[in-house]
């Protein structure tokens, strides 16, 4: 049975129940068009919608996530932005700054399905700019890393969590010597000794419903 | 094979191994043999995606049968535990090239050619030359990956593997001769899919109970080595009955052997109807002219598929739809670009260098991406392959005619 997922309704859906969510017209816009670009072998195209559906579904609950597009056409990528404080460095002579959101590229290839892939392969930080972070490259294509090697079939939205936890610096790693996910090691020192700014925000990744409205 | 191949040839220059008049006065005359036993072995190309304790005798014992060429990949090295279970061990050498180096010195005719790396790691035309594929590996997602290239490409496959708690040994066959044929992951149950997820390779190494604990992702398999060679000696049969057309057809059949019981028990391999791994058979089509003389438009028009659903896969090559610079904006790229060589040059606005940026750079791309690329033909995008044509269940595939020659 669809369940309601307006921010303004209670009870909230779980996250374990996200294909049961009925998309708003926005998404469901989104997820047409995202349906008419799908191609390829018939059970991973099943597979990329059910995952199309559940990413537009977890915007929709968490209010944290707003789609901008979904592209099926080869591998599953959407293009989104999320509420979550971004450490940025844009002058290195000046504090580093806190954006409020940022837009993401998320790729899910097939071979995601089948085999573990490198933590960086799924998640690019398309804005802001000169972001400052121990798992984020201090290169123009910023990608995310979200561990060393992340399991077979991993859930996209299961990504954006990560991917959430890992911005807003509530999980994050600053070990140098621990070769898994700091791709900028500066940032890692940085982050050692500016522990005050750890986390910069203590928010579930699901917004309360008080506070959404 | 190909020069942009990564295997590496074995060479082994002072040698006098075994003549082939020598090998073929050894060889039997198999009883209801239709066919020039010898001749048909000397010509035989296999692919081997595993050297270990199962792998590397399979590999050894086609050198002995004097096969035309071989390919032996494999990612690891020996061990020292690796002389309980391996026919061969020479610890901290590689699994591929030591195998490869043992069949060269059996079997001095035959090609042989070895890559230390991973399957994965290898192109997509890496198997067109072999004539069967054999497959003893220690984990599912290399399974799934060569599962997934031998239907692609129509490659019989030979799956041997063994379970050492049971004495168990399994030779599994596919024919992939059909799309709606069986697959490695056809098979999997809720228990290999839940190995798959928590990345279990089940080496053949062998186990010391007083070693210190192993990564979660390593299940050594406790199979001795006499369990390793059962199942090897049943692949290598099943390989002589498909090489040579013995006894009843082994393809899509699967032989489980039971020391418990001294049992062997044959059955059919069917698909499994929602298999999630992509069933499709690349047809190879014909070249109206040289691959670097058509456009994508032409193929298209050859395979008569849809504009609007095809997409598009070219060897070597990404398609770059926008770059990464110091813009704000992501700067338009909207070509083909070398995966050897992905420089972009500089950004016409900051100036800055431009990089290919992950999230707008498809492997596969649809038509309608191409634009005035559809038009252009692909030497102006370099020296193409091949180019993989795909639209929904079907895949057309396009070959310069000299790729797979000798180099």
């Amino acid at each position: 049975m669809p369940m309601a997922t307006s921010p303004s309704t209670s009870p909230r859906v779980s996250l374990s129940a996200l294909a049961d969510v009925s998309l708003n017209a926005q998404n469901q816009r989104l997820m047409d068009f995202a349906a008419a670009t799908c191609r390829g072998p018939v059970e991973f195209a099943n597979r990329l919608l059910c995952e199309a559906h559940n990413v537009l579904a977890l915007g929709q609950i968490s209010d944290r996530l707003q789609c901008e597009w979904i592209d099926l056409s080869d591998a599953m990528r959407v293009s989104l932005t999320m509420k979550v404080p971004v450490p940025c460095l844009p002058n290195p002579h000046q504090p580093v700054q806190i954006a409020t959101h940022a837009r993401l590229g998320l790729t899910y290839r097939r071979e995601a399905i089948f085999t573990p892939q490198p933590g960086y392969s799924f998640i690019n930080i398309l804005w802001p700019p000169f972001v400052w972070h121990s798992n984020v490259a201090f290169d123009p294509r910023q990608p995310l890393c979200l561990g060393p090697k992340l399991p077979a079939n991993v859930p996209a939205t299961e990504l954006l969590v990560q991917s959430f936890l890992a911005l807003s610096l509530q999980a994050i790693s600053l070990d140098m010597f621990d070769s898994g996910g700091v791709l900028n090691p500066a940032a890692a020192q940085f982050f050692q000794r500016r522990t005050d700014l750890v986390p910069l925000t203590r928010e579930p990744f699901v917004i309360p419903a008080e506070e959404a409205k | 094979m190909s020069c942009y191949s990564p295997f590496r040839k074995i060479l082994l220059p002072t040698l006098a191994g075994v003549t082939p008049v020598a090998r073929a006065i050894r060889l039997p005359c198999y009883v209801a043999c239709n066919v020039d036993a010898a001749a048909t072995l000397s010509a035989l190309k296999v692919f081997f995606v595993g050297a270990g304790s199962v792998g590397g005798r399979l590999a050894t014992h086609c050198a002995r049968l004097g096969i035309s060429t071989c390919w032996i990949t494999d990612p690891k090295a020996f061990k020292g535990e690796s002389v309980l279970t391996h026919e061969m061990s020479q610890p901290g050498k590689p699994k591929a090239s030591s195998t490869a180096q043992r069949c060269k010195q059996i079997s001095p005719g035959t090609c042989v050619y070895a890559f230390d790396g991973s399957f994965q790691e290898l192109p997509l035309d890496a198997i067109a030359e072999a004539h069967l594929v054999v497959m003893a590996t220690d984990n599912l997602p290399v399974e799934i990956a060569v599962g997934q290239q031998c239907l692609h490409w129509g490659k019989p496959l030979l799956h041997a593997s063994v379970h050492g708690e049971t004495l168990i040994a399994h030779v599994r066959f596919f024919s992939n001769t059909d799309a709606q044929g069986p697959c490695p992951a056809c098979a999997f149950g809720p228990e290999e899919w839940a190995h798959l997820h928590r990345q279990t390779e089940f080496s053949c190494d062998g186990f010391r109970p007083a070693e210190p604990a192993r990564t979660i992702s390593e299940q050594p398999t406790r199979a001795a080595s006499f369990t390793c060679a059962t199942g090897a000696d049943l692949g290598m049969n099943q390989l002589l009955r498909f090489a040579l057309g013995l006894g009843e057809p082994v393809l899509d059949t699967m032989i489980e052997f039971c020391g418990y019981r001294n049992l062997i028990v044959t059955s059919r391999l069917v698909r499994r109807a929602h298999c999630c791994c992509d069933h499709t058979l690349f047809t190879q089509m014909p070249l109206p002219r040289p691959l670097g003389e058509c456009s994508p438009s032409c193929l298209l028009a050859v395979t008569g598929f849809s504009r609007s659903s095809a997409t598009f896969t070219l060897a070597d090559f990404e398609w770059v739809e926008f770059g990464a610079c110091a813009c704000a904006q992501p700067a338009p790229v909207q070509r083909f670009v070398s995966m050897s060589q992905p420089a972009l040059g500089r950004c016409a606005t900051c100036g800055a260098e431009l990089h290919a940026q992950p999230f707008f750079t498809h492997h596969s791309v649809p038509a309608q991406l191409l634009g005035q690329w559809m038009e252009r033909p692909l030497r102006e995008v370099g020296f193409v392959r091949w180019v993989l044509v795909r639209h929904d269940g079907q895949a057309a595939l396009f070959r310069n005619p000299n790729e797979g020659k000798e180099s």
